[in-house]
């Protein structure tokens, strides 16, 4: 099965965030709900920032208007939200339910960003990927698309580890209170209090951290250091998802990269000896030919 | 380090890149409205800083519930959030009581919109909490504190808390 960067991208958000709405469905109303929340509305409303209303809003309109509970609506809203996240899981018109859930993420996670932390902001901008490329892998749209997410992923990283430089990170006391915060523990979290409180060590992991995150931005442009850095920024999102618990923007971030790094360059498991976003066949191919991409993939060997 | 620069030109993608680059820099150029509107539509509204330049401290707010007798009915560390998703974004918002650190600092601006938006959420969070848990209290008081997290040099089994504000609330309807 022939899978190309835009299909696992597609595919992959859409799994990781309808599984993100599954994990939040049971507090959503206590977030979001207009009147029955965690804060009343004309506080909502003042957290509201931009220029489209937040889900509490609407939720509330809707109400006043047509006289539907506040529940039954915003049940109503978490049901849309998941089915359009198994549509696009499954390339159902990609583009167009790419664009739904665009304006119903936006509503749910991105108008009050006080509720807001960095997935949500991350899974946006894979939206907008998946709902502005085209989906023939020989149109140029779709080519400078996947170069907007590379570049996107590099000043992410870049501004992560520019940052970060400082005191804090390089004498490892970041690290070691990222790791004590309450309420941010992942299924591994009970190995730090067997880890020793050596500061050297935690010095160590925090200059680790700061130095992938800035080595990222250019290594991974190179086919040599390419295969090092993917695996080191993946790794640092494991350990992210196993000792913070932040499964949902780990897992977010690693389909990021394997579409945008990985995937042009595999076919499925395979390396492939030509990038498969410009197959021949294609409405675009003849135009690219001359420009596309050629020759053996980068960072991967030859079949 | 091939053929990055050949994409052809997308407007959209251009238009994104260019968003995300003057986001960093919002400090400096106010963006205008249907420029923000569009970094939101895609994502690019953030400053990727990820517990940079340092990890901040968690607050919490802790409600304790008072009869008319004057008995503690319960004290609530959290509201009722089953999930540990809920409960990131929960922990998340509660960053706006970041301001009333600020107040207690000498020479600040107590009466500053942040300070009294902070103290609202502090009693309106205290309040649902308590309705939320199914509790009917005559009184309740609530603290705003900071964790106080040490440091590998010198670590301290525990969580520390450091008081930032406190408040009491009574229920007109239920003396």
């Amino acid at each position: 099965m022939k899978t190309d960067w835009l299909t696992f991208l597609r595919g992959g958000i859409g799994i990781v965030l309808g599984l993100m709405l599954v994990a939040y469905w049971q507090d959503f109303g206590l977030l979001h709900h207009p009147t029955g929340g965690l804060l009343d509305a004309d506080l909502l409303q003042l957290l509201g920032d931009g220029p489209m209303p937040p889900l509490g809003q609407l939720v509330a309109a809707l109400h006043r208007y047509t006289g539907v509970a506040a529940e039954a609506l915003l049940t109503c809203a978490k049901v849309i939200y998941l089915g359009c996240c198994a549509l696009l899981a499954a390339q159902w018109k990609s583009r167009w339910v790419a664009a739904a859930l665009m304006l119903q993420h936006h509503a749910i996670y991105i108008a009050v960003p006080a509720f807001s932390y960095g997935v949500d902001f991350l899974a946006m901008t894979a939206l907008a990927c998946c709902c502005t490329a085209p989906s023939d892998g020989t149109h140029p749209g779709n080519r400078a698309v996947r170069h907007f997410l590379r570049i996107a992923l590099c000043i992410v990283y870049f501004m992560g580890g520019y940052d970060k430089l400082g005191s804090s990170w390089f004498a490892g006391e970041a690290v070691w209170k990222a790791l004590h915060l309450p309420g941010y523990a992942g299924v591994a979290h009970p190995l730090v209090a067997v880890l020793p409180a050596w500061p050297p060590l935690w010095a160590a992991v925090g200059t680790a951290v700061v130095l992938i995150e800035l080595s990222y931005p250019v290594g991974v442009w190179f086919r040599r250091s390419r295969r090092a850095v993917l695996a080191a920024i993946i790794g640092l999102h494991l350990g992210i998802a196993l000792f913070l618990g932040l499964y949902y923007f780990s897992a977010l971030m690693v389909v990021l990269h394997v579409a945008a790094f990985i995937a042009p360059y595999t076919n499925g498991l395979q390396p492939v000896a030509h990038p498969i976003h410009s197959p021949p066949g294609g409405k675009y191919a003849r135009t690219l030919a001359p420009d596309g991409e050629t020759g053996p993939p980068t960072g991967l060997p030859v079949p | 380090m091939r053929g990055w620069w050949r994409h052809r030109f997308y407007l959209p993608a251009v238009l994104a890149v260019c968003s995300m680059v003057f986001h960093q820099r919002e400090r400096l150029i106010e963006l205008p409205a249907w420029a923000r509107l569009f970094s939101q539509y895609t994502g690019t509204c953030t400053g990727y800083g990820f517990f940079g330049p340092r990890v901040g401290s968690v607050y919490v707010l802790e409600v304790d519930c008072y009869d008319s007798a004057g008995q503690l009915l319960a004290r609530l560390p959290m509201p009722p959030l089953a999930h540990a998703e809920g409960q990131k974004r929960y922990h998340t918002f509660l960053d706006v009581f970041a301001a009333l650190v600020g107040s207690r600092s000498e020479g600040s601006h107590t009466g500053a919109r942040d300070v009294r938006f902070a103290r609202a959420v502090a009693q309106c969070l205290a309040r649902r909490s308590a309705a939320l848990h199914g509790l009917q209290p005559a009184r309740i008081q609530y603290r705003v504190s900071v964790s106080c997290t040490p440091t590998p040099g010198r670590p301290v089994s525990g969580q520390r808390f450091a008081a930032l504000y406190a408040d009491t609330y009574t229920y007109p309807d239920n003396p």
